[in-house]
């Protein structure tokens, strides 16, 4: 990381794993690992704005814990005193949960952590913070009226994109080697794109959600977000596993990742996503999936049926049910709402149910379609977001002579398969030194996450796909 | 609603929003009229979908 305006933690540039084999080796503690990490946070973190929250007290105990376990003999876990962090919508005991707002500081904090902040620590990891996002996770750019926007690492008068965009920019800009996001129309793929992470949505009902403040619980995921494969794969895993406290949870035995990564790409068909996903974007996002394709040799093109109307059923779940979900308070207190969202959610709460049932039906009568195209390929490679990180603030873009609102668009590409509810991993693509960065998605067929980072982690080792280095701006 | 009968957005958000005790702040109609008028683009794509009576919402309640 030549993140040169203040000093990085020496751990800045490292990975999960490493962090993890040198704390179970012992050649590191993990109480140091989290005294420099917490330090780090509290000197960098106010030029990105990335944190709420920073559970130091917890942090160190947790490290010390770890240390304590592996003192006595015992096996410390896969993330042996990983620090990490989580978006602010995951409960975290004794914190409140905001979830970006300003209404949800009113309630008591959580009484206990959510499902994969439990998984988390009994792997080992150490908890370091809550993360910004947009309020209730209903945008794409953490532009947050309460608790200021969130600065893209790799130029900070830009957007780090969202709702997960504190989760993106602490783990882009080094502070800790992976966070935990949600994506419910593309909150993990779209920061990810634009701060140059690696991402994983995984299938809708893999990961436990329980003890999360959800926003469309009908399409509502959780994953990780990280500077590689490996440590997306390592994160992943430890939160795999049913959970009866999630009713979307789906009763699957673990199916470890970190094993398959190293598979390449043999024997699998790769494709291009066409039709929709050749819709009008800029040049960068066209030239990454170009790149992309080209290291794998995916010459075939094909069509994700109906993704048009499904990214239509996408907007009208989101809008009815996320401003259905806040009636109470928009009755109450509608005033407190970021202004930002504010409207839409009022409008989605007044809208004709029939909008909202047919949106539902629509759903399975658009995945029996779109599954067809797994008839004729393994994998494919669509855009992630149509543009790279847009200056903070900005409300139009235009793309190939189409001028559209630039906050609903950046989950143009997104959108549509989050509704369909398959695995996608955001693979940021390498760029020159300097260039701001973007990503691809890498789609496969439901419960296929091994398949989504088995191709991001073959085109790491190509050198085709990697997390940039913070350089100062 | 079809298109060519315009809807007018502006009465329906008084008379819904009366309908469930949601009040709207004069401030805010404007944008929520305008929002609405959106999502009516939008739920015509939806809305092109033709289902039949078999055709089940992708529900996830399992008792």
């Amino acid at each position: 990381m030549n993140d040169t305006s203040v000093a990085c933690s020496p751990f800045a540039a490292e990975s999960a794993s490493s962090i993890a084999r040198g704390v179970r080796e012992g050649r590191l503690r993990a109480l140091d690992v989290a005294r420099a990490t917490l330090d780090d946070i509290e000197r960098r973190n106010p030029r990105y704005n990335a944190f709420t929250g920073v559970t130091r007290m917890r942090a160190l105990a947790e490290a010390a814990e770890v240390d304590a376990t592996i003192a006595r003999g015992e096996s410390p876990g896969p993330l042996a005193g990983v620090p990490y962090a989580v978006k602010n919508l995951f409960d975290v005991e004794g914190l409140v949960t905001l979830a970006g707002s300003r209404i949800n500081r009113d309630r008591p904090p959580a009484s206990a952590d959510a499902s994969a902040v439990r998984r988390l620590r009994a792997a080992g990891a150490v908890l370091v913070g809550a993360l910004n996002m947009d309020e209730y996770a209903y945008g794409f750019s953490t532009e947050n009226s309460h608790y200021g926007s969130t600065r893209n690492p790799h130029d900070v008068a830009r957007i780090a994109g969202g709702s997960s965009g504190g989760s993106a920019a602490a783990a882009a800009a080094g502070m800790v080697p992976f966070t935990l996001g949600t994506d419910t129309n593309g909150s993990i793929r779209v920061p990810a794109s634009l701060c140059g992470l690696f991402g994983l949505k995984p299938t809708y009902g893999r990961l436990s959600r329980a003890g999360g403040y959800l926003f469309v619980g009908s399409l509502d995921h959780i994953g990780p977000l990280a500077r590689s494969t490996a440590d997306l794969a390592l994160a992943y895993d430890a939160m795999q596993g049913p959970d009866a406290s999630d009713p979307v949870c789906a009763q699957r035995p673990v199916e470890p990742t970190l094993p398959q990564v190293g598979r390449g790409i043999d024997g699998l068909r790769i494709a291009v996503a066409d039709g929709y996903f050749a819709r009008p974007m800029a040049d960068e996002a066209r030239a990454a999936v170009q790149s992309v394709a080209d290291a794998l040799g995916a010459t075939l093109r094909l069509d994700i049926p109906e993704s048009a109307r499904g990214r239509a059923a996408a907007f009208m779940m989101t809008a009815i049910e996320g401003g259905l979900l806040h009636l109470p308070d928009l009755k109450a207190r509608a005033a407190d709402f970021d202004p930002l969202i504010r409207d839409r959610m009022l409008a989605g709460a007044l809208a004709p149910a029939q909008w909202l049932w047919q949106a539902h039906r629509v759903r399975r009568y658009v995945r029996d379609r779109a599954l067809q195209v797994f008839d004729r390929c393994d994998v494919l490679i669509a855009p992630c977001t149509p543009i790279s990180a847009p200056e903070i603030g900005t409300e139009w873009i235009t793309l190939e002579g189409e001028r559209m609102l630039a906050r609903p668009n950046l989950g143009l590409f997104t959108q549509p398969v989050s509704f369909l509810g398959w695995p996608v991993a955001a693979v940021p693509v390498a760029r020159p030194a300097g260039a701001l960065p973007i990503g691809v998605q890498v789609i496969a067929a439901p419960w296929r996450e091994d398949l989504c980072l088995r191709v991001a982690a073959h085109l790491e080792r190509l050198g085709i796909a990697a997390a940039p280095a913070v350089l100062s701006r | 609603m079809n298109d060519t009968e315009p809807v007018d957005w502006a009465a329906y958000v008084d008379i819904t929003s009366a309908a469930i005790g949601l009040p709207i702040n004069p401030s805010v109609r404007g944008g929520v009229v305008a929002n609405l008028e959106r999502m009516a683009q939008v739920a015509k794509a939806v809305e092109s979908v033709v289902l039949t009576d078999t055709d089940e919402a992708a529900g996830v309640y399992r008792p």
